[in-house]
């Protein structure tokens, strides 16, 4: 009887009974969306737990923006609107995770500190920043620090009509951004020294990137949580690697295998009460992995034994 | 065609404390075949990254084609020594020829007749058009190379700038690629090349640098390239490949 229970509740999310379903799981493809064509660049460069660094650095900024909020509210200058607020919230977040995105870039660009070390500064330091403030925040009597902790590991179920548009736009922003600097990114990514070779400015493509990850980041937060968006960026891309030999192809599996994660995974925390949507996600999107890494046509590990296998054979009948 | 292709004063090149190359002073005249050689650690690769603009130089002047560098460099192609690059990123031969062209495209130019058949070529002067939908990750180290040189043949240009384009390739392809380059010379582009066998040195180049963290010698291969120089170069060790060659 349990089971019809689940199936039940799946065909009420997937026929959207409920007005917020259509928001929650637009919100959720839009983070693999995003996720996915950003971290495909990090990824092959070697620099994706600049990700990670990103995400949690966030959270002092989502904290941060709360506490202005309540500040202004006391004061009687209140902003009016739920969506002014998340909006605000969301700003918050941009700041001070491109802070962190840009302080990994210029601490790892030093001779001293290299960029594991960089990423592994900046995502303390902030995450413990933004840990404090939010606890902090407990402790104030106004009663709307609820939706702080869905920052954490995502609710997508959370994200209203209004705030939805909002970071439909910005994606799409973000999706035409990337199209038009595709040329610059792609050989920067492969060949740094050919890209300054033919004038392209470099550390402004670099900035822009990291400008590009942390708007990913912050369109994701809301439903898959700071702290695990960093799977986002770096796993679907990973799978991506094993589906397709050129980069776009990568780019379009990874974007691909993102969006459906994104839909299984609020579809799980619909389904099962009490999932957050970013696990949900992440555990979506690692069973693809897992397929990418055994049947991927390139490098999958089935091939590279059945190779071996058809090689042995050839070996053992001319012996 | 008076003008100089390269000319460089007063360079200075470090790494922190670290002084790579110090006052650097030579002039490559247009339309010549230049070799740059010199011991392991001399500042070879560290002088070419300077002159393409990779390496900011701490001191001195480079002008190109008479311009300023950033000017001159306009008229540049630039290959890069091979190990530069991630083998298993996921882009073909072809993409790679490719990107050639995107400089003279721009950011949204499209792939027309034109760009199509310069990418055609390239491959075709190499011989790589059969390795085309490769991924450069299942190429043999010349076959790389070619790539690299194709794309630097479709990207054209009138100073061409080759890091160590020659190690770890096979012999059939540093023939291929050598033809290519005599070939660029005779069309009146100015060929400049990181190089590291002094055996092949005469009968590669017309100009010769010889560098060890300051230029020891600069000018015409046969002026040049002599015994004296060659130890004041390397130290005692290399008159025996001179005499070797001398000999044979």
């Amino acid at each position: 009887m349990s089971e019809n229970i689940y199936i039940e509740r799946a065909l009420e999310f997937l026929t959207f009974q409920y007005g917020f379903v259509p928001y929650a799981l637009g919100a959720s493809v839009l983070v693999g969306v995003v996720c996915g064509l950003v971290g495909t660049f990090l990824v092959l460069r070697g620099f994706s737990l600049i990700g990670d660094a990103t995400g949690h650095a966030t959270l002092p900024g989502v904290a941060g923006a709360f506490l202005v909020l309540v500040w202004l509210e006391g004061r009687g200058i209140g902003i009016s609107g739920e969506l002014h607020n998340s909006v605000a919230l969301l700003v918050g977040a941009l700041v001070s995770g491109g802070l962190g995105a840009l302080t990994v870039g210029l601490f790892s660009r030093g001779p001293r500190v290299r960029r594991d070390a960089a990423i592994g500064i900046v995502l303390s330091v902030f995450f413990g920043v933004g840990i404090v403030l939010l606890t902090y925040i407990q402790g104030l009597e106004t009663g709307r620090q609820a939706g702080l902790e869905s920052f954490l590991f995502g609710r997508a179920a959370g994200v209203t009509p209004g705030e939805f548009w909002v970071l439909a736009t910005a994606g799409a922003a973000l999706c035409i951004a990337v199209a038009v600097f595709f040329r610059p990114l792609a050989i920067l990514t492969f060949d740094e020294g050919y890209a300054r070779a033919v004038g392209i400015n470099t550390p402004a493509m670099e900035i822009g990137l990291l400008g590009a990850l942390s708007v990913a980041v912050v369109l994701s937060i809301q439903s898959v949580g700071v702290i695990l968006v960093a799977a986002m960026l770096i796993i679907p891309p990973s799978a991506g690697r094993f589906m397709s030999g050129r980069l776009t192809g990568v780019i379009a599996w990874s974007v691909g295998l993102g969006a459906v994660s994104g839909f299984l995974g609020a579809l799980t925390s619909y389904v099962f009460e009490g999932v957050a949507t970013g696990p949900a996600m992440v555990l979506a999107a690692t069973a693809f992995f897992v397929l990418a890494l055994f049947f991927g046509p390139h490098g999958g590990l089935l091939w590279l034994w059945l190779r071996r296998q058809r090689r042995a054979r050839a070996e053992g009948g001319t012996a | 065609m008076n003008q100089p292709a390269v000319a460089v004063r007063e360079l200075r090149l470090s790494y922190g404390e670290e002084v790579a190359v110090k006052d650097a002073k030579f002039t490559l005249p247009a339309g010549s075949l230049v070799g740059v050689v010199g011991p392991n650690g001399a500042g070879k690769s560290t002088l070419i990254k300077a002159i393409v603009g990779a390496k900011r130089p701490d001191g001195g002047e480079i002008s190109i084609f008479g311009d300023s560098a950033e000017v001159g460099r306009r008229r540049m192609t630039y290959v890069p020594q091979r190990g530069a690059v991630d083998w298993d990123f996921p882009i073909t031969a072809e993409e790679v020829v490719r990107q050639g062209r995107f400089k003279s495209m721009g950011l949204l130019g499209r792939f027309k007749k034109k760009e199509r058949r310069a990418v055609e070529e390239a491959m075709e002067a190499v011989d790589i058009t059969d390795l085309r939908h490769r991924q450069i990750g299942a190429l043999s180290g010349g076959q790389r190379q070619r790539v690299f040189l194709a794309r630097a043949l479709a990207q054209g240009g009138d100073l061409f700038v080759l890091d160590e384009p020659f190690a770890g390739v096979d012999a059939s392809t540093e023939s291929a690629i050598m033809e290519v380059l005599r070939r660029l010379r005779d069309d009146g582009k100015t060929v400049l090349v990181v190089h590291h066998d002094l055996v092949t040195v005469p009968e590669y180049f017309d100009e010769l640098i010889l560098l060890n963290r300051e230029v020891v010698a600069c000018g015409p291969t046969e002026d040049v390239f002599t015994e004296e120089n060659l130890r004041a170069t390397y130290g005692g060790r290399v008159a025996i490949v001179k005499g070797e060659k001398a000999g044979g």
